[in-house]
């Protein structure tokens, strides 16, 4: 590099690879920062508050798209996406690097249309709205939409050449970024999203809980005081001991019953397709259908079980399900038990694949009769499998809630941890006291994970 | 090379087209200045009338339309907390007078309607009581805009038939009313209690019956014990409706409105209901339904009647203040509780709506509110909601098994004084 | 692939052989029918539902030969029910939520197996752990927070949480399978000049595909079918998608059990179609879910 540094005169100029990585890098950041400035924040500190997300949300919105329609306000982060995209897929071939350095310039440029047209030229309310509210949002658009076009000068030769070599000097943005940067790149983007929507939230909480936050006005520390209620609360035991039921029996019958039912299709059976099929079609509903579907089952007059039994002639006088307070949380177990069998007949299935079909064989040599076959060499040889079905049962009953929400309500005595929390928080305004609940169901299942992560680690090591 | 060139072609056939949808003229730009209106108007007869409201005020006002979401009713009353809270919360909404709306006035979650009460004339236009209704520290916040009744509804011939010859008007009747409808094989009265309110008609009824509404009222008000003698002697008196079968089978299964089946289909004779039970009742059957007033048990009390109050509140994080103040005050007009009354025979709060040609089962329902010597409004709007969320879930429980009532009652007067400690009440 | 699969048919010949062949096949078959039957009863049920009224069930009983078959409820569902507007909602939603987890957790895979760095195993537990906790401990920060960047009752917010939250799972499953891929075809493209973002979009990505495709079909019904965002940060009805509709259905139309029906029917068409036509994908995103 240095002994080419040295050479002087036109032919170098020449010779010299021109390099848009720059460019293409400058405009993917630039893309990035329309899309957001102007999708989240057009109107940011400006009064009343009114973002793109919404715009959107209105614009697709088939009865709003009379109301509210100003089509430059999608088409302006459209264009920059397509400015992003564009760079992006410069970035992926040295050979494209002068096409993609004018495309970005020509979706700028409609960009940069958009928005004078939007200003300039628009009549109609929206468009004088706009006017008198410029948000920050705006601001920045305009901004880094010229800053979209200025790019271009990146890929005029002369500057091209001239910016590589300031930019070898200086060290700055020099392209292989350094080898220990590189996985950390790939990271950054979506690590800073889970760590606003999940890392983050998952901490708040715990500091929630320690509060009496209302929802409202502002909150004050009260240290452990919402755990000493909540023990004291009989609504919150009563959820307790149903999140435990659901769990005792998830850990039973749906396992046993998927184990069963994976051990009877493992072997080619006609039409062994279509059963299994069957059992796991429930999977694809989502819970408020399952709801739907079994409260109609569930119908103490007319519903599918009664009027069997009624009609059958069983008896007069049958159950009235979710209308007995009795049985009603084991009526909604029920029904998640339909949904989890076939989910754990999927993983067994997917686990005696793996299972060497000799070691059978040497069994039934040895003359083991069936079940102590099933016993003594497969099921020992599934652990693996049966350990993640019992920490998923564990997981899916403690997030039990659709169910309850959709069947009952939490009335008659099905209470769980989840939707108590959200009857807690959203309905009685005790925000910092629904975190102690949510901080219960973490601290109950980060148990259970971390039993999970342990197995897995010790995989990892093995690896 | 080919696959490259491509791209390109498919990148500038977006451009052009963006680019001429760009400047083909803006759908219809009217501004963002419409207002969100969210109701609870989910059974198809006021959802009916009220999608009707809407589209008068959308039609008049082409450049302020309202955005109207119906949410069904049960799942509002859930909902509306979260609304509350958001940012923008919705402009307009439906809900109920009482603690129910005091609550969230209390927590500054509700706008000041003082400047258009006397710009639109609500100062003078509301009946007095509602005048109270609507105010707190003497500033109005919710504009109440309809009332309704609750009696015992029932099928004149359902009672003929199973031989009920005079329509009950003490305990002693009522309980014999119950025995013969049983013996001829007819359920006496029906109830949907899988959203526990309907249940708290009952309390409220028992309660005021047994004990009179000034000790009802400061039960409400959280001023009296829920372990106190009175209290259990109107869950004995509750008690005694069991013992004599009174209801029917599991209760807990339906919704208020599938009860009303049980009617329709001549299974079940009775309903404890609020005047809207017509909403959802068969059009071509109401000529066979009447009601009467909740028998009298204790004949040294006063007598209460539940008379629950509607209407509508703006959000104080609304995000058009303006707009929903002109809707709200539509809302409240005398033409709109003209259509309510004609249309749902909901009882109007202004003065100046004429009842002239009312219906004879309205006129009989404005009676018994009039006879009354104290109006409630129900047990979820006069108490707080938490102490009505434990209060109908300790009913629902004593439902399933009244051997249970002095835990119940333990429970909810612990509860009582858990929300006494937090002050949530002033 | 191939050879994989005709090993493992003939294994499950053998197997067939040494192992089945004590079982009254006939007797078997038919407990397996009726079970099966049994077990999709409420299916059945609700299906059947559909196509009557609520009259003709009131009147003659549940097990009744349906007096009338009718279309009605379905097009009651689809238009006065705003089925129609709730679907088209839950795509808008789906679609965009699905193409970003799919991207940002391929960049997240493609780093955590393919490079030795610090706190690797560490990032990769922390989304593995965080794919397993309750979702529901987040519905008050996330209320919140959506509150405050002024996304409450957007679209924006319903897509946001579910690619962020969806990035653990989709994370774990593309990291455990991209570690699969032998590293020389790598190495050779790093020799050629490639640099690492190449890497990534032109061979990593392209071999990933089966996996990709497998977490796309599952994501899709999971982020499709989800219920208890659209209850917390949603509040308009024109907005809502079709699982949170359905559930204010039943608030409703309270007896009119053939429209509910109807209704749910018609919310589950568009997974039942992904699952129908995409079984095999369906089937192995869950597998891949439950690790090695």
């Amino acid at each position: 590099m240095a002994a080419v540094a040295k050479v002087t005169g036109r032919s170098r100029r020449l010779s010299e690879p021109l390099d848009f990585t720059h460019a293409q890098f400058l405009s993917l950041i630039l893309a990035v920062v329309i899309l957001v400035a102007f999708i989240f924040m057009p109107w940011m500190w400006t009064e009343p508050k009114y973002n793109g997300a919404r715009l959107m949300s209105d614009v697709l919105v088939q009865g709003s798209l009379k109301n509210f329609g100003t089509i430059q306000l999608v088409l302006i982060p459209l264009s920059s996406l397509l400015a992003g995209g564009v760079a992006l897929w410069g970035l992926l071939g040295a050979e494209r690097g002068r096409w993609s350095s004018l495309l970005v310039l020509a979706s700028a440029l409609l960009g940069l249309f958009y928005y004078f047209n939007l200003y300039f030229m628009r009549e109609g309310e929206v468009a004088e709205y706009i006017r008198d509210n410029v948000g920050t949002g705006f601001k920045v658009t305009l901004v880094a939409l010229i800053g979209l076009v200025l790019q271009i000068l990146l890929s005029i030769s002369p500057l091209n050449l001239g910016w590589q070599r300031v930019s070898r000097k200086l060290g700055v943005l020099k392209p292989p970024v350094s080898q220990k940067m590189i996985p950390y790149l790939f990271l950054a983007g979506p690590m800073l999203l889970y760590l606003v929507w999940v890392i983050g939230p998952t901490l708040y909480t715990f500091y929630l809980s320690l509060t009496d936050w209302d929802g409202v006005s502002t909150a004050h520390y009260v240290g452990f005081d919402n755990y000493r209620t909540l023990f004291k609360q009989n609504v919150f035991t009563e959820s307790l001991y149903n999140n435990v039921r659901w769990l005792a029996v998830f850990i039973t019958i749906p396992t046993t019953l998927g184990l069963a039912l994976a051990m009877i299709f493992n072997t080619e059976m006609r039409g062994g397709r279509w059963y299994k099929v069957s059992f796991y079609s429930p999977l694809v509903l989502s819970w408020p259908v399952i709801a739907l579907v079994w409260a109609w089952v569930y119908h103490p007059a007319k519903g599918l079980i009664n009027s069997l039994l009624t009609e059958g002639g069983i008896t007069d006088n049958p159950p009235g399900w979710l209308a007995d307070r009795d049985l009603a949380i084991y009526c909604i177990i029920a029904a998640a038990t339909w949904r989890q069998a076939g989910y754990v007949m999927v993983l067994y299935l997917a686990g005696l694949k793996n299972v060497d079909p000799t070691l059978l064989d040497a069994g039934l040599v040895d003359g083991a009769n069936r079940w102590q076959l099933f016993r003594h060499v497969i099921f020992p040889l599934l652990s693996p499998v049966t350990t993640i079905v019992f920490i998923i049962s564990v997981i899916d009953s403690l997030r039990s809630f659709d169910l309850v929400q959709v069947m009952t309500r939490g009335h008659q005595g099905t209470q769980v941890l989840a939707n108590f929390m959200y009857i807690e928080a959203f309905n009685n305004y005790r925000m910092g006291y629904g975190a102690s609940i949510a901080v219960i169901l973490f601290t109950i299942s980060i148990f259970f994970v971390g039993l999970y992560l342990w197995i897995s680690l010790r995989n990892e090591l093995e690896y | 090379m080919f696959k490259s060139k491509l791209v390109l072609v498919l990148i500038l056939f977006l451009i052009t087209v963006s680019a001429v949808s760009a400047t083909h003229p803006a759908v219809v730009a009217q501004g963002p200045e419409y207002i969100t209106y969210n109701s609870y108007n989910g059974d198809p007869e006021p959802r009916r009338v009220d999608e009707m409201v809407v589209g008068m005020w959308n039609d008049a006002n082409p450049l302020t339309p309202v955005e109207h979401s119906i949410i069904a009713h049960e799942d509002f009353k859930q909902a509306l907390r979260a609304y509350l809270t958001a940012e923008p919360a919705p402009d307009v909404l439906t809900w109920f007078a009482g603690n129910r709306a005091r609550f969230f006035i209390d927590k500054g979650l509700i706008a000041d309607l003082s400047d258009m009460w006397t710009e639109y004339g609500f100062d003078t236009a509301l009946a007095p009581g509602f005048q109270a209704l609507a105010k707190v520290e003497d500033k109005p916040y919710f504009l109440p805009t309809s009332y309704y009744w609750w009696a015992v509804y029932y099928r004149p011939s359902l009672f003929e038939k199973a031989g009920v010859t005079k329509v009950p008007e003490t305990w002693d009747e009522f309980l014999g009313a119950c025995d013969t409808l049983n013996a001829a094989g007819i359920s006496p009265i029906t109830i949907g209690t899988r959203y526990p309110w309907t249940a708290a008609a009952w309390f409220d009824y028992l309660n005021m019956r047994v004990n009179g509404p000034q000790f009802h009222i400061d039960l409400m008000l959280l001023k009296e014990s829920y372990t106190d003698e009175r209290v259990k002697k109107t869950f004995e008196v509750w008690n005694q409706l069991f013992e004599h079968d009174c209801f029917i089978d599991d209760p807990a299964a339906y919704a208020w409105q599938e009860a009303v089946d049980f009617m329709v289909q001549e299974e079940a004779a009775m309903y404890l209901m609020g005047g809207f039970i017509t909403d959802s009742y068969p059009d071509e059957l109401e000529s066979d339904l009447d009601f009467f007033r909740f028998p009298i048990i204790d004949p040294a009390v006063p007598i209460g009647e539940d008379a629950p109050t509607d209407g509508y509140f703006i959000a104080a994080n609304a995000r058009n203040l303006e707009g929903g103040k002109d809707f709200l005050a539509y809302l409240g007009s005398q033409e709109i509780q003209q259509l309510a009354l004609d249309e749902l025979g909901r009882l109007p709060t202004r003065t100046d709506v004429d009842i002239s040609g009312i219906a004879p089962a309205t006129q009989k329902g404005i009676g018994l509110v009039q006879g009354a010597d104290y109006v409630a409004q129900f047990y979820d709007r006069d108490t707080t909601p938490p102490m009505a969320e434990a209060g109908m879930e300790g009913f629902s429980k004593f439902w399933s098994d009244p051997s249970t009532i002095d835990q119940v009652l333990e429970d909810l007067e612990a509860e009582r004084l858990r929300i006494l400690e937090e002050g949530v009440e002033e | 692939m191939a050879t994989i699969t005709r090993t493992r048919t003939q294994l499950a010949g053998r197997k067939k052989q040494t192992f089945g062949q004590h079982v009254n096949a006939s007797s078997k078959h038919l407990f397996l029918l009726l079970f099966t039957l049994t077990w999709l009863l409420p299916m059945f049920a609700s299906i059947l539902t559909s196509f009557r009224t609520m009259d003709d069930i009131t009147v003659n009983g549940f097990w009744s030969i349906p007096k009338e078959i009718t279309l009605d409820k379905f097009s009651d569902a689809w238009t006065t029910a705003r089925i129609r507007v709730y679907l088209l909602n839950s795509f808008i939603i789906t679609i965009p939520s699905l193409l970003g987890m799919m991207f940002l957790s391929s960049l997240n895979a493609f780093a955590l197996a393919r490079f030795k760095f610090k706190g690797n195993l560490l990032i990769y537990f922390i989304y593995v752990g965080g794919t397993m906790l309750p979702f529901q401990i987040l519905l008050l920060p996330v209320f919140r927070l959506t509150n405050k960047l002024d996304l409450y009752d957007t679209y924006g917010a319903l897509i946001l949480i579910h690619t962020a939250f969806q990035l653990g799972f989709c994370t774990f499953v593309l990291r455990n399978f991209m570690r699969t891929i032998p590293g020389e075809i790598l190495d050779a493209a790093r020799v050629d000049g490639c640099n690492e973002f190449r890497i990534y979009w032109q061979i990593m990505l392209p071999l990933s595909l089966p996996s990709l495709a497998a977490l796309a079909t599952l994501e899709f019904t999971w982020i499709f079918n989800d219920f208890l965002w659209a209850l917390i940060l949603l509040q308009s009805d024109s907005l809502r998608p079709v699982t949170a509709g359905l559930a204010t259905l039943q608030g409703q139309y309270v007896t009119d059990w053939p429209l509910i029906t109807a209704g749910a029917l018609l919310a589950t068409l568009p997974t039942i179609l992904v699952f129908v036509f995409l079984q095999r994908f369906f089937i192995q995103g869950l597998t891949l879910g439950s690790g090695k």
